[in-house]
């Protein structure tokens, strides 16, 4: 090169060039083992804007698993391993703990039965805790209603299925298993209260319990409230307040206000208008509503399919203002979707995943706007669980 | 179900259901129930006594019947007796339609349905046993859901994995059967 | 049949899906509804599925035993006629037990499974084990 008077970022620029071929002037990186082993922590309480994916893992259910996603930045935060034929996380009110009812065998696929709750720490994802529990809960297409707290986080209620129905009550504050409720005839269970959850019955009536604070129970059979024969409900029902959403195979609504000791069902009103249930439109999915309290709104999955397709994926969303009972929206998902989810707060998301597919998508609720995706979130991915 | 119907709206989802591109899960995990004579055919818990009465039926021993009268491929998800089949195919795991794959133990607990097979024109109960004690086999699922329903009527849902019922069976799925208990009449 | 109201209303149970169950022998009912739980023989699970195989005939000798029977939710909560159910219960006896029907034995009437089915039993177990010892059985699990 020609040495003549430069100018002076070029003065800089040529220095900067010796620097770096010489080799001296800069200091190396600084060693991550001088820090030690470093793990990541959570904060706490979490976003209203994170999401739970659980996942049963279906061709490997010995090896459950739930990924924990934050909707607003779409980045990948934790994860947990939850055994044989996991449902689902439950979140503590207060945010510190994380609840999971959870299989294992002795040998991973054989073996021994063991069924316990794990306790995770909602910082640090790590065990805080284990109870043990009757090894007999249901294994089963995973359901938000496989397990519930109860509305003051005192109770943990799991549901056993094996046959022999009955469910399992759990003394979150004491930590311990306090007894097995007899429920033949009577699947899952749903929270109406601090004491009291129904489950549903064969024959569409409910199991309705109040339970006491040592977790004793009275249970009381109400008359079937729902159509098993013609349009049976689905087990997929979602809640606002001191209502529960269900809907049945073929897209009608049964607005089920339930207490400790009794329940009604409110006006039934159809998703549907006559030529759409003609044409074959209804719900399905795995987790197909949704709500949030603002509005309050419900969301649905929606295809056309006609009967026994209760179950089947669909791209469109349909939202529903719960007040007026009326459609208010309509928009179509970027892909098919098996689950739907919103967040509870005042701005909310929605989140959208197929389980054969594993991308979770992540929209403005209010509008139906895609804003982000985010890929590889697990193997089969099921129901969606938020704070 | 218009599964076959490649003009429907449905064939989209229809062939993402059996065409994952995993190969293992097309559509909706769920799991296959049936029920079936299991005291009484050959592969099921042989040591046992034929009891004084039963509720069988009189089945064909598996195998035993002619492919015209018992029609179609039993590995495929369209075979007649898949109506309400949920799960991975045993026929495509070292077993059958009626025999569980080797090393494997059938539940005897299970889900019924009927279906129509269109060679004799006859409905026929199938009892579809689930094959348990392995992690699950992966290949051939299918999923049909005639007859299905929630999780509250537990003998008409397929959504339960019935290799609960059975303290011998040990939970872990593996695959399902198609056996035939009787003519449904 | 109209067993439940909705909106205040008495409806009409719909029969959208094929129930055709009406139109079976008791045998294939059998089949269809109690046998994926109790078995071919009706001898059940232990510990979990309770056998028939000789609380059936047993319990059909008192009017306690009976109610035990109709109302218990397996049978209670059948989609199956009070008509097919009672010619179910009956076929049961004669072909799925290890204990004669003696002839005292008094055949199961569609009237009387109409006037209990409707409130299906919450205590299964306990009712069951009392009944069991009262006939002088001991009770086995469950």
């Amino acid at each position: 090169m020609r040495f003549r008077l430069m100018k002076p970022v070029h003065l800089v620029s040529a220095l900067m060039a010796c620097a770096l071929l010489g080799g001296s002037a800069r200091a190396d990186l600084p060693s991550d083992s001088e820090r030690g082993a470093q793990v990541a922590t959570l904060a706490v309480p979490a976003s209203k804007h994170w999401v739970w994916v659980n996942d049963f893992v279906f061709p490997h259910m010995a090896d459950g698993m739930a990924y924990l996603i934050d909707g607003d930045t779409g980045r990948y935060l934790g994860t947990l391993s939850t055994g044989y034929s996991f449902a689902h996380v439950l979140l503590s009110r207060d945010s510190k703990l994380i609840y999971s009812p959870e299989t294992y065998f002795s040998r991973g696929t054989r073996g021994t039965r063991t069924d316990v709750v794990t306790l995770y720490d909602a910082g640090t994802l790590k065990v805080a805790g284990e109870i043990a529990i009757p090894p007999k809960r249901s294994s089963n297409l995973p359901m938000m209603a496989n397990a519930v707290l109860t509305d003051d986080d005192r109770f943990l209620l799991i549901y056993n299925f094996n046959p022999a129905q009955s469910v399992t009550v759990v003394d979150t504050k004491l930590r311990k298993f306090v007894r097995e409720i007899e429920t033949p005839g009577c699947a899952l269970v749903y929270p109406t209260g601090p004491r009291s959850f129904f489950s549903v019955c064969g024959d569409g009536s409910l199991s309705l319990v109040a339970l006491d604070d040592a977790g004793g129970a009275h249970q009381t059979r109400t008359q079937p409230l729902f159509n098993v024969a013609g349009d049976p409900v689905t087990e997929k029902a979602v809640r606002i307040g001191d209502i529960w959403y269900f809907v049945s195979f073929a897209g009608r609504i049964y607005p089920l206000e339930a207490g400790p000791r009794q329940a009604a069902v409110k006006p039934t009103w159809w998703l549907t208008s006559d030529a759409e249930r003609k044409a074959g439109w209804r719900p399905g999915g795995i987790q197909q509503l949704a709500v949030n309290s603002q509005g309050p709104r419900l969301y649905a999955i929606m295809h056309r399919g006609g009967v026994e397709t209760h179950k089947d994926p669909g791209k469109d969303v349909w939202v529903f203002d719960l007040s007026t009972r009326q459609r208010v929206q309509q928009f179509a998902l970027k892909s098919m979707a098996t689950s739907i989810q919103l967040s509870s707060d005042a701005h909310p998301l929605l989140y959208s995943i197929f389980i054969d597919a594993t991308d979770l998508n992540i929209y403005d609720a209010a509008t139906g706007k895609l804003l982000r995706s985010v890929e590889h979130v697990g193997t089969t991915p099921t129901i969606m669980v938020t704070p | 179900m218009k599964w076959l119907d490649a003009l429907s709206e449905n064939s989209a989802r229809a062939l993402a259901r059996r065409t994952s591109r995993r190969s293992v899960l097309a559509g909706l995990g769920t799991f296959l129930l049936g029920a079936a004579a299991v005291p009484l055919l050959p592969v099921a818990r042989g040591a046992d006594s034929k009891p004084a009465g039963d509720a069988s039926g009189a089945a064909a021993a598996p195998g035993t019947a002619s492919p015209k009268a018992d029609p179609g491929d039993p590995s495929s998800c369209d075979y007649w007796r898949h109506c309400a089949v949920d799960g991975f195919l045993c026929g495509c795991c070292g077993g059958s339609q009626s025999v569980c794959p080797p090393g494997t133990d059938m539940s005897p607990v299970t889900w019924i349905g009927t279906c129509h097979n269109p060679s004799d024109g006859k409905d026929y109960v199938i009892s579809y046993n689930d094959c348990c004690g392995k992690s699950a086999c992966g290949r051939c699922f299918c999923n049909r859901n005639e007859g299905d329903t929630a999780l509250f009527q537990p003998g008409q849902s397929n959504d339960y994995n019935w290799c609960s019922g059975n303290s011998k069976a040990n939970i872990p799925y593996h695959c399902s059967t198609a056996r035939i208990v009787g003519t449904a009449k | 049949m109209e067993r439940f109201l909705i909106n205040g209303v008495a409806a009409v149970a719909l029969s959208l899906a094929v129930n055709a169950a009406s139109a079976y022998q008791p045998l294939v009912n059998y089949q269809l509804r109690c046998m994926g739980c109790h078995l071919a023989d009706g001898s059940g699970q232990p510990g979990r599925v309770p056998s028939m195989r000789r609380s059936l005939v047993l319990f059909s000798a008192s009017p306690e035993g009976r109610d035990y029977v109709i109302r218990v939710p397996g049978v209670a909560q059948s989609p199956l006629s009070d008509e097919d159910t009672a010619a179910l219960l009956n076929w049961m006896a004669r072909n799925l037990s290890d204990l004669k029907v003696p002839p005292a034995f008094v055949d199961y009437a569609e009237a009387e499974i109409h006037r209990l089915r409707d409130r299906p039993l919450v205590r299964v177990n306990a009712v069951r084990a009392r009944l069991l010892r009262g006939a002088g059985a001991k009770p086995r699990s469950p």
